[in-house]
């Protein structure tokens, strides 16, 4: 059954928001989508609803978190942190405040509102902010599991999330360390790395070649800051060829990091699926294959590796 | 709390201004004038108006200030010093590597500052969200925020200026150092701001407007400004940039211009004439 990630950030801030009275939420006229409203609902009088003022928000919010208030932050991908980098840096990174960011809607799994609505930015963003620890969970347990992660941390924390409904990867009530990236299956050939969205395609295109034969490593980076370097330095060395799956821009998002951190430690042979060019508008599926993102095209290229 | 002698703390504004020009001169680099047009606005708040000291540093029932126009940190710096902060040393020390006190104020290292700043039009934001949690919390903090006039150009002073009236923040008092100078000229030439009262006015602000310059004024209109209850307040402080040196006094040019060391001790007799 597809179930949809942003009502597990709902339920988990919500459950946040009743053991801590200092967890405050904000949203700008998308608490609906975000899911943010089910804590509005609850707990009107910490729910701030700032209108289509981004950079407000999150400026609001930084001064709360100053005031020991804990604030989680949400909006689409595209808005923050696209429209709010200085805001991000100067009042929330710079001093290191308390403050989640929890984003929705990333990628151009997005569909059909298109490219303006495709954020495919926002992790080379993040990625450039000092102090920022930054997720990017890909099923119902791992979002819930992170959000209720992060809240142990006192410190600045972005979270990708997506918009369309996914399958459970992880079992429902099993433990996940939302600080570690998760082998989703072992192989020695060649290791797959997703995250978010994208994961599941490169988990059904490794169990495809699998039954081929082939013997492929699946790896989920659910945490791209801390990077959990072991298990891709072990990838490396092991499986000694990666390929990367993201929803996101080839230019500084997970392959990129990935390969900033082979290039210093392990020089190995990477390739990269991912973006490089504003999409269009379509369904998440369509557009996935005509970007290669689809199931086929990562098989394609993995065999292009495994050859 | 009692009032401050208004003739001493006509005395400490001058001696801010003059450690300002000092202090930016000393570290070849800053914005003297920036500073000269808002220290009596910053002496008066800081060392008058404000329920704050070191001993009630962790009070949550503290004052809270926010400079927004971070570039007049070497006037904030020299109050917060006069007020015990830290040494006076550190004042001399200004954008100095491994130093206390950063071009721009900086939360983490300099005792008294409550928020870090220095990008233009984000103040207002971080000040409405100190308001929000301390109500929230019952406290009785007042929050007090320095605007620059050429930041009102940005537009999320005026996102906020919407969320202060919006959520009620009657606790939150605004004051702009309406200096009439940005960098490239006058704010009326560059993009122009009047009617500035107005504006304010109609974004359901209680606007009160004076000399900035004025001692006496600001120590009256800054506590009736805090102790207004209907909505939030603004005070438009009518002030000369680089005040206090005839050279500098209305000047564009020396906007993020140190004074030259063999002109410092005639910036000095200027202000104390």
């Amino acid at each position: 059954m597809k179930l949809n990630v942003r009502n597990y950030y709902g339920n988990a801030l919500l459950e946040i928001g009743r053991d801590d009275p200092n967890v405050v939420a904000f949203d700008a006229d998308l608490s609906n989508s975000t899911k943010t409203a089910l804590f509005g609902g609850e707990f009107p009088e910490r729910f701030f609803n700032m209108g289509i003022c981004e950079q407000d928000m999150i400026s609001t919010a930084a001064g709360m978190a100053s005031c020991g208030k804990r604030p989680y932050v949400s909006t689409f991908c595209v808005f923050v942190p696209g429209r709010c980098f200085d805001q991000i840096r100067m009042c929330i990174a710079y001093p290191g405040l308390d403050v989640k960011l929890v984003s929705t809607h990333g990628g151009i799994s997005v569909g059909k509102d298109g490219p303006s609505h495709h954020a495919v930015e926002d992790l080379s963003i993040m990625r450039t902010l000092p102090n920022f620890n930054i997720f990017v969970p890909s099923d119902p347990l791992a979002t819930y599991e992170t959000i209720k992660s992060i809240h142990e941390i006192n410190g600045p924390c972005f979270v990708r999330l997506f918009r369309d409904s996914v399958e459970r990867i992880y079992e429902e009530g099993s433990e996940f360390d939302a600080f570690s990236s998760h082998v989703l299956q072992d192989g020695e050939d060649l290791a797959i790395i997703g995250h978010g969205f994208a994961t599941h395609n490169a988990l059904e295109a490794g169990r495809a070649l699998q039954k081929e034969g082939h013997s492929v490593r699946i790896i989920d980076l659910q945490s791209l800051r801390p990077l959990d370097e072991r298990t891709i330095l072990d990838a490396a060395k092991e499986c000694g060829k990666i390929l990367t799956v993201e929803d996101h821009s080839i230019y500084g998002g997970m392959g990129s990091t990935i390969t900033d951190l082979l290039a210093q430690k392990r020089p190995t042979s990477v390739s990269m699926l991912g973006v490089d060019r504003f999409a269009e508008s379509g369904r998440p599926d369509e557009l996935y294959e005509k970007y290669g993102l689809s199931v086929n095209s990562i098989i394609k290229k993995s065999k292009e590796m495994l050859n | 709390m009692a009032m401050f002698d208004t003739q001493k703390l006509i005395e400490e504004c001058n001696e801010i201004r003059k450690d300002s020009i000092r202090m930016t001169t000393g570290a070849k680099s800053g914005h003297p004038s920036s500073c000269m047009s808002c220290t009596e606005i910053l002496g008066v708040l800081i060392l008058d108006v404000m329920e704050l000291s070191p001993e009630q540093a962790e009070d949550p029932n503290r004052d809270r200030f926010v400079l927004s126009k971070g570039h007049a940190a070497p006037a904030y710096y020299s109050a917060l010093s006069r007020k015990g902060f830290f040494p006076r040393e550190e004042l001399f020390r200004l954008r100095d590597v491994g130093a206390m006190l950063q071009g721009h104020p900086d939360m983490k290292k300099t005792p008294g500052v409550e928020f870090s700043t220095g990008s233009l039009g984000m103040g207002l934001s971080v000040a409405n969200g100190m308001a929000l949690a301390c109500r929230l919390d019952g406290l009785k903090s007042n929050i007090f925020v320095l605007l620059g006039d050429g930041e009102l150009q940005e537009g999320q002073i005026w996102e906020a200026a919407m969320t202060s009236s919006h959520y009620h923040l009657s606790n939150l008092v605004a004051i702009v150092d309406r200096n009439m100078l940005q960098c490239d000229g006058t704010t009326e030439d560059i993009m122009s701001l009047e009617p500035l009262k107005e504006k304010f006015e109609s974004f359901g602000w209680k606007v009160y407007e004076l000399d900035g310059h004025n001692v006496e004024q600001l120590q009256k209109v800054l506590r009736e400004a805090r102790d207004y209850e209907a909505s939030p307040s603004i005070i438009i402080a009518k002030t000369i940039k680089g005040k206090g040196v005839p050279c500098m006094e209305g000047v564009c040019s020396w906007h993020g211009k140190p004074v030259k060391d063999n002109e410092l001790k005639e910036a000095l007799r200027g202000c104390d004439q």
